[in-house]
């Protein structure tokens, strides 16, 4: 992939059953990237899956490699519907500054961007 | 200009319309955008092709832009070409402003024969199509998106294997045009990666610049491929591992 600037990935947290299969298969799509333009690896969040970023960390693990193949901002975008928006956004502000406070989040260069939907 | 934020409120746009003539002006253009013919209730295809009579008499039909066909699973098929006499044809191939469809449980192949009647007069307006599963083979799906030369965007939800004997031999199908396919698609449960063989064979490639990909595992490897100079945005799903058994690589 020659042009990709974003990567969006859905069902990433909390996708119990798959093992390390969901990491590989983001790990396959993301060797295919030769974009000279890409910038941003976007974690798609539904339902409570927020609540779930404290116990990933084989995720950021995951993330650390990818990002030093090829570096990324990362960001995390949350899908929902209005009652529940403001409770996420909070949940995972808190799940952030946990993973951060752990060092998971060291390999990046900046913080990661929340986006809300 | 306000008349624009209220595109979801058709009941304010309805009062609008009856202030003055020319709150009339602004608000008629959104209320009559989209059109949805739904087959349901008692002599359901009689009540939407009169429907598309009436629009045509009151001259709204110019101001429709989008088409929405709702037929449901389950429930018999209205939208079949022997329910459209010469004059409900006539009236339906005067739509000629309309960029989106929206097609529910479309029967692809039974329209097949004699297509350039019933879709052909969209077929330079046309930007954006979405499938709800529609009834065919993968070819037949290739062959109908062939017929709209300015087609970007593509949406499908859901297709199972059509079982039934098909009305135009697959190998007999020869394609219309080249479309663009420049915008968006979107996959959702679709597993024909011979829809796209077809389509990158005819129109030279693919060049899509977003693609959301979802529970779509054999097409990937394929389609990224095809769209490896455009794709700006790719959208994946982790359960998608049908990829994993079998991923392109970037020769650079």
């Amino acid at each position: 992939m020659k042009a990709l600037r974003v990567l969006q990935v859905e069902d990433w947290l909390a996708n119990f059953g798959l093992g390390n299969q969901r990491d590989t298969l983001i790990e396959e799509v993301f060797s295919t990237i030769a974009s000279p333009v890409f910038s941003e690896l976007v974690i798609v969040l539904v339902g409570n899956a927020p609540a779930y970023l404290p116990q990933e960390v084989a995720l950021f693990e995951t993330l650390g490699r990818m990002n030093k193949v090829r570096p990324f901002r990362l960001a995390f975008l949350f899908e929902g519907l209005y009652p529940g928006l403001g409770e996420a956004q909070s949940v995972l502000a808190k799940g952030l500054e946990y993973v951060t406070a752990k060092g998971l989040l060291d390999f990046l260069n900046s913080p990661p961007t929340i986006y809300i939907t | 200009m306000i008349a624009a934020h209220l595109i979801r409120d058709l009941r304010t746009l309805k009062a609008c319309s009856l202030t003055c003539r020319s709150w009339y002006s602004a608000a008629a253009p959104l209320l009559h955008h989209t059109l949805t013919l739904t087959g349901r209730g008692r002599w359901r295809e009689t009540n939407q092709l009169e429907l598309l009579s009436k629009l045509h008499k009151l001259g709204l039909v110019p101001l429709v832009r989008e088409i929405r066909m709702k037929q449901f699973r389950g429930e018999t098929l209205w939208f079949v070409p022997w329910v459209f006499d010469d004059l409900h044809l006539r009236y339906f191939s005067t739509f000629s402003n309309v960029h989106t469809l929206k097609l529910q449980e479309l029967d692809i192949n039974h329209v097949i024969p004699g297509i350039e009647r019933y879709f052909e007069h969209f077929s330079s307006t046309l930007r954006s199509i979405t499938f709800f599963n529609p009834h065919c083979t993968p070819r037949q799906l290739s062959y109908f998106l062939s017929l709209f030369t300015n087609l970007d965007d593509i949406n499908i939800r859901n297709t199972s294997e059509y079982t039934f004997p098909t009305t135009i031999p697959d190998t007999e199908l020869v394609p219309f045009s080249q479309p663009k396919l420049r915008g968006k698609l979107l996959l959702h449960k679709f597993s024909w990666a011979d829809t796209w063989t077809h389509l990158i064979t005819w129109c030279g490639g693919l060049r899509f610049h977003y693609m959301s990909l979802r529970r779509s595992g054999s097409c990937i490897p394929l389609l990224l491929e095809a769209c490896s100079e455009s794709l700006e945005t790719l959208r994946i799903n982790t359960m998608d591992s049908e990829f994993c058994a079998g991923s392109p690589t970037d020769s650079n």
